[in-house]
């Protein structure tokens, strides 16, 4: 038999990412060829993974590999060609930097920071060591002995070739090469003959269960890899874990994770996998940051971890592997990545904007506890979407005035069986004590589509986003719903409680709710377990043909809140969850303006109460479309609450619905764009210089630091509304020629068209900075000119303050003011005199 | 000397007028006279004219970026190019090389 011998080449030993390339290698040729460590002794088929890790290969092992069959020799010259060459790529580490992308922040590549990009989910930005998540055990499932071992291998086989289309997927969006190595060696692993014949053995040769078979077979395979003296094995046998988790989930999608995992302070939590309810056992206030290897900015964690206030990324899969246990990372939740062992230029940067974000919330929290109100007197109601009882305290601490969408779907989750009456009751009860007379209104369940239920099998579709939801499914179940109306009942004893319909299109579809309701509400009368008048039962307006007849509904439906999120997505015809789809914002379109002005006059002059939620109501951007087409009532996540409060207050309703209608006339998003910033530019600019932009006294190391302080107080000044496009602009003038002029001061500069507007913030420091620009000299005052490029006024002035700088007498005054206020008018003293 | 000289800086927002200004207050402590016209986000101010140019014995440019109607200056013999910089830091050297 042809054979080939080698010493072992790699310093990291035969692990994961080798032995995946190695086995694609082979497969190209398709002749079976063993690998044999003759150290150890062991043998292994080049096309199993685990074979190959379990050989234990290390640096300068000898090693045969022979072939078999006609083109053996071919086979094995270009093996040994091979493992010569591009093989010896494979066991580069994993810290590879990436590419900047548009949107990085530029410290990153100035401060060679290993960083990776991924989906922003919950804004704000964490700093603190890694916690590694490990995957939470699901408990065994009783499965009892399979009674068709075929239906299980095949379910198996699907689970098994669903997640390795995922995990090829991811590695092909990864940015790093060390990433993506990692992803194919997971997807290699999940095609490795031995693990998934261990498996299809255990269906056809023990008689378990899928689910019992998958658990087995890895815990012989990991125990094995546990074991091995080979670096890096045993992080593969959690690799392996968390690939059968992926698998279990998709097996057995009811059975939830029972571990509470403990957390240290200040942490960033990094897991692969994390349902909503072990989210939710978290303790929250150890939580710096959390990364989730899988799921979108969409998922039901994403949306407690953004009600949570807790800075999130997801879109990481094999996350885990990228880390080590108490690693410092940061997690930037606003621009969607994670940094690695960040320099320490870089964790300054983020600390600038951590106390930026704080100084933001602190203000709105001030706005929180009054009610809201336009600049011209005219009240508004905030509320706030829930999907939890937890979030409830939440979001009345933000202010809300209610619940204006309490999403049932999350208390059905992640369980073999529906929750009990009792349960459910409970649940509502909490939500009404929390929110102390303030109106709540629980939305029926809203299941199938996107939020598929084990236990209500509403069968494959075609379209699930045009089949059986909301309540379609309702006259085929009526038990469940029966369950949830007398559930609601039972609560109204503890608060204000009103319900809403899902996915309404026609008058019969409440009509047989309301009924249903009614009956509900004589029994537990007659039980003595309700009392007083029937809650009031709702609508949610999100399917166009029901938006178009609201007449129709007269006298069924008490109120109507509007679903923008599928309203607008059944509209445009377009998932709202694929970003590369009609990428332009859909909310501001002159079609959702139309319906929108539709839906609201209908329901005026119906004497219908009328109210909003979705995405659209959390954007404080849309609010002067929205009030003025009409929506006075909107209900939106519990952390939008304060900026939606302080942003109706700096407006006029007049002003909005004249803004509003001309929106309406408007033929494009972009038309539109541009009557809303018509609106909410000030009259009157603000002055240049103002005592709000000097910084006195403050820390700072580094020239990035500096930048992006004077950014942040331009910021928080209001003078800006794209922070991160002012800092760019700043840094691509620095790329130029440096801002140093000498005499221990910086200049830096940016116009930028639709800036906002702008001005000049001083930082005077105190001590040396270094400018990076040797033949200048340390830097001890930096001034930032900052101007939309279209004023003249600015640019006189910026002329004449260059000007007035090359005045030694002049530089001597500015750096002797002894305050903010002093500083701020010598500069407008100097530099308004003509 | 007259001396005429051309500012003009990338952003055209400040270093344009900060090497103007030192031209101009270095210049005349020399004891020459010196005509300075800045080419700024604001455009060309101070515009250089024909009369300028036909007296001039020399002509700085002090520029990071391409200057507009350099051909006005065909005629004049001393030239010297210096970046925008020097004239901010150090404006007594770029005189210094121009009396040399």
């Amino acid at each position: 038999m042809p054979e080939l011998r080698l010493r072992f080449p790699l310093a990291g030993g035969l692990h994961a990412r080798p032995s995946a390339a190695l086995r694609a290698r082979a497969l190209v040729h398709g002749e079976p060829v063993t690998w044999t460590n003759l150290r150890t002794g062991r043998s292994a088929a080049l096309d199993s993974v685990l074979g190959l890790l379990a050989t234990e290969t290390v640096l300068g092992d000898a090693v045969r590999l022979e072939a078999q069959g006609p083109g053996a020799a071919r086979t094995l010259a270009d093996l040994d060609a091979f493992l010569r060459g591009a093989f010896l790529e494979t066991d580069a580490p994993s810290t590879a930097p990436a590419d900047g992308t548009g949107t990085s922040p530029r410290v990153l590549s100035r401060a060679g920071a290993t960083w990776w990009p991924a989906v922003p989910v919950a804004p704000g930005i964490g700093n603190g060591p890694v916690h590694l998540l490990g995957p939470l055990r699901r408990p065994p499932i009783h499965e009892g002995p399979c009674v068709d071992p075929d239906a299980a291998i095949h379910a198996l086989r699907q689970a098994l070739e669903g997640l390795r289309a995922q995990v090829e997927a991811a590695a092909r969006r990864a940015v790093h090469p060390a990433h993506r190595g990692i992803l194919e060696a997971h997807a290699a692993l999940l095609a490795d003959a031995g693990w998934t014949g261990a498996m299809t053995d255990g269906i056809a040769g023990h008689r378990l269960g899928p689910s019992a078979a998958v658990r087995r077979a890895t815990e012989a395979a990991a125990r094995e890899l546990a074991a091995s003296p080979v670096p890096h094995m045993a992080e593969r046998a959690e690799d392996l874990w968390d690939l059968a988790e992926g698998l279990l989930a998709l097996l057995a999608p009811e059975a939830a994770p029972v571990e509470t995992p403990i957390l240290p302070e200040g942490c960033v939590a990094v897991a692969e996998h994390l349902p909503p309810s072990a989210f939710l056992a978290l303790d929250h206030a150890h939580l710096q940051g959390l990364v989730l290897g899988e799921g979108s900015a969409t998922s039901h964690t994403a949306i407690l971890a953004r009600s949570f206030g807790i800075p999130c990324i997801a879109g990481l899969p094999g996350a885990r592997s990228l880390m080590r246990p108490g690693q410092p990372a940061v997690v930037d939740g606003t621009r969607g990545l994670l940094v690695t062992d960040p320099p320490a230029e870089v964790a300054a940067w983020y600390a600038v904007e951590r106390e930026a974000d704080a100084v933001r919330r602190a203000r709105l929290a001030g706005a929180a506890h009054r009610p809201a109100r336009t600049r011209d007197g005219h009240a508004v109601a905030i509320l706030a979407n829930l999907a939890s009882p937890l979030e409830a305290e939440g979001a009345f601490r933000q202010g809300a005035e209610g619940i204006g969408l309490f999403r049932t779907e999350m208390l059905f989750l992640d369980r073999a069986a529906p929750p009990s009456e009792a349960e459910q009751a409970d649940a509502y009860a909490q939500v009404l004590r929390a929110a102390q007379g303030r109106p709540v209104v629980l939305r029926l369940l809203d299941a199938g589509g996107d939020k598929p239920l084990p236990f209500l099998p509403l069968g494959p579709e075609p379209n699930p986003f045009l089949g059986r939801r909301g309540v379609r499914w309702y006259p085929d179940h009526p038990a469940l719903v029966d369950t949830q109306l007398r559930a609601a009942l039972r609560a109204t004893r503890a608060g204000r409680l009103r319900l809403m319909v899902p996915m309404v299109s026609r008058p019969e579809e409440l009509r047989a709710v309301r009924a249903q309701l009614t009956a509900a509400a004589e029994a537990l009368r007659a039980e003595g377990c309700f009392d007083g008048p029937l809650p009031p039962l709702g609508m949610m307006v999100e399917v166009p043909a029901a938006a178009l007849t609201l007449r129709a509904f007269t006298g069924l439906a008490d109120f109507a809140c509007v679903g923008t999120n599928d309203l607008i997505q059944y509209l445009f015809a377009a998932d709202r969850g694929d970003a590369g789809l009609l990428p332009a914002s859909r909310a501001a379109h002159p079609a959702t303006l139309g319906l929108l002005d539709r839906i609201a006059r209908d329901a005026a002059s119906l004497g219908l109460e009328l109210s909003l939620c979705g995405e659209m109501a959390g954007d404080p951007r849309w609010l002067p479309l929205l009030l003025g087409l009409g929506f006075t009532t909107l209900s939106a996540a519990p952390t939008a609450v304060p900026a939606l409060k302080a942003a109706a207050a700096g407006l006029d309703l007049e002003a909005c619905r004249a803004c509003a209608a001309d929106a309406l006339r408007a033929d494009s998003e972009a038309e539109v764009a541009s009557r809303l910033e018509a609106l909410v530019r000030p009259s009157e600019p603000p002055p240049l210089v103002a005592p709000e932009l000097v910084i006195l006294e403050a820390p700072c190391a580094t020239k990035a630091e500096a930048i992006k302080r004077l950014v942040e107080q331009l910021a928080l000044a209001g003078r800006t509304a794209d922070p991160q496009a002012l800092e760019e602009a700043v840094w691509a003038r620095e790329d130029a020629t440096s801002t140093a002029i000498g005499f221990g001061l910086a200049v830096p500069h940016a116009k930028v068209p639709g800036l906002g507007s702008g001005g000049l913030a001083v930082l005077r420091l105190a001590q040396d900075l270094d400018w990076e620009a040797p033949e200048t000299g340390p830097v001890r005052t930096v001034m930032l000119l900052a101007t939309p490029g279209d004023q003249e006024v600015h640019l006189r002035t910026f002329a004449r303050l260059a000007r007035r700088l090359m005045d030694p007498a002049f530089r001597a005054a500015l750096d002797a003011a002894p305050t903010a206020d002093h500083l701020a008018r010598l500069l407008q003293a100097e530099l308004t005199c003509s | 000397m007259k001396i005429l000289a051309i500012t003009a800086c990338p952003t055209g927002i400040a270093h344009t007028y900060m090497a103007a200004e030192q031209l101009e207050r270095t210049g005349t402590q020399r004891g020459h006279a010196v005509k300075v016209e800045t080419q700024g986000a604001m455009g060309v101010e101070n515009r250089l004219s024909e009369a300028d140019v036909a007296g001039a014995d020399a002509l700085i440019l002090a520029a990071d970026i391409a200057v507009e109607g350099r051909e006005r200056f065909a005629g004049i013999s001393k030239v010297l190019e210096v970046p925008v910089q020097l004239a901010i830091r150090n404006p007594a050297e770029v005189f210094a090389r121009l009396e040399a």
